[in-house]
């Protein structure tokens, strides 16, 4: 987990280990999800979707419900695209795993402006550009399209969670420090000088940039740890995660 | 994205089996949505409705009762009186829309009979999330509460009488101000013959309403 990970590389790399289940190393669906979450997290370690990780993550709130729907998005557009793998003809995928992912997202948007209609109006763009996730296409093309259907909805649903636990993360950060509350109420006192630029654009890439960072420290030092599991020094490494 | 070559059973590489492909894909998908949006529509509707209504309480004087209807505005543009329970006349709801940092903002202003704010709402924005979004959170309504038209001017920084605005958000503040001004000016101007003479811009939908 060291070297700089591109999208390419990933693709490529996860295309070689070819046990269990086609395009990953795992071989159970619980595994599938905890690959999501912690190993190839979409945002921390795979760096993609990182747009709406600044553009969103100002509040916890909207960095929550975007986590939610791309949540949502994602296990079920690796479920559909799964069940139409074989009906999808190769040459129009790319086209029609759009065609999947907008509809899912434009079902999500109908759902919320319709139960959710405050929080629908704060996310405003960011919600409908989830159809542009480069992390959505690349699940689809890279597991969902050759593998079963419950496999590919668990792939969708764990890179899910580790896309909410990202946006999450990042929107605390964001709210607590920016403007010292947390979900809009205020936790950090009135004495407190909340950093502006921090919900800026600028504090969002910093923010960001910092939490990859952190998530590279504890890959490492899980590596380091598991390298030389005998050593006290694995103790030490569990500890700093801890 | 790589590119393996899929097996595809019934694989043919015809320009009809492709277009074919994705219009049952693309026709499957419309139908879905029309469905979807046939089912939450009404919800939707219903929500916005009662946001209204709600709004509508929020921002009336809390005398006010009852609201009624000026005759002469288009449907969905029209301003209300505020009547209290014996059926004096206490102020009024007025919706309005300002240009924003992106789009418009549309808002519901309530006054008193002396034109004086009472609150507003914002309706619907665009504004970018923790910043100008905040023109519609309570400290910065706050400081509209008991103005009248020719005390609505924005300033960046703290400067006499004048409103200040929002950190990081002053083309949003000066937006609210400014849209509220003008709707004040236009009060003033439609109150002083009983609003007889109802400008054809407030009394006819607008077209691209958006």
């Amino acid at each position: 987990m060291n070297e700089a990970i591109t999208p390419d590389k990933v693709a490529e790399k996860i295309g070689e280990e070819n046990a269990g289940f086609k395009g990953s190393k795992q071989t159970t669906f619980a595994g599938l999800v905890a690959d999501g979450i912690l190993a190839k997290n979409p945002v921390f370690v795979l760096a993609l979707s990182l747009c709406p990780a600044v553009a969103v993550t100002t509040s916890v709130k909207t960095s929550f419900a975007m986590g939610v729907a791309v949540l949502f998005v994602m296990s079920f557009n690796n479920l559909f695209t799964s069940l139409l793998r074989r009906v999808i003809h190769p040459k129009v995928r790319m086209p029609t795993f759009i065609l999947l992912i907008a509809t899912m997202v434009t079902t999500t948007e109908l759902f919320m402006s319709a139960f959710f209609p405050a929080l629908y109006q704060e996310m405003g763009v960011y919600l409908k550009l989830v159809v542009v996730f480069a992390i959505i296409l690349a699940r689809a093309e890279v597991f969902a399209s050759k593998n079963s259907p419950v496999a590919s909805f668990m792939d969708g649903f764990g890179m899910g969670l580790g896309f909410l636990g990202a946006m999450v993360l990042a929107g605390v950060v964001r709210e607590v420090l920016g403007t010292g509350t947390f979900w809009g109420y205020p936790v950090l006192g009135s004495h407190y000088q909340p950093i502006l630029m921090i919900v800026l654009a600028p504090g969002g890439f910093i923010t960001i940039g910092l939490l990859i960072a952190l998530f590279r420290t504890i890959g490492a030092a899980k590596e380091k740890a598991r390298s030389n599991a005998s050593t006290p020094s694995a103790q030490v490494a569990e500890a700093a995660h801890a | 994205m790589t590119t393996t070559a899929h097996s595809h059973p019934v694989a043919s590489d015809s320009i009809t089996r492709i277009a074919l492909n994705l219009t049952v894909m693309a026709l499957a998908s419309g139908m879905i949505l029309a469905v979807i949006n046939h089912f939450t529509q009404p919800i939707r509707i219903a929500n916005e409705e009662k946001m209204r209504a709600e709004a509508q309480r929020k921002v009336a004087p809390q005398q006010a009762t009852s609201f009624e209807a000026i005759k002469g505005f288009s449907p969905d543009n029209t301003w209300y009186r505020g009547v209290d329970a014996s059926g004096n006349r206490v102020g009024y709801v007025i919706p309005l829309k300002s240009r924003g940092y992106e789009g418009f903002i549309e808002m519901m202003l309530g006054v008193d009979t002396d034109h004086k704010i009472v609150d507003f709402v914002i309706v619907k924005h665009k504004e970018t999330p923790g910043l100008g979004a905040l023109a519609k959170e309570q400290p910065f309504r706050a400081k509209f509460v008991g103005r009248t038209v020719d005390r609505l001017e924005v300033s960046a920084k703290p400067e006499g009488d004048k409103i200040v605005a929002i950190t990081g958000a002053t083309i949003t503040s000066r937006a609210v101000a400014k849209g509220l001004r003008e709707t004040l000016k236009t009060l003033k101007e439609l109150e002083a013959d009983d609003f007889a003479n109802i400008p054809p811009a407030l009394a006819q939908s607008e077209e691209g309403h958006e």
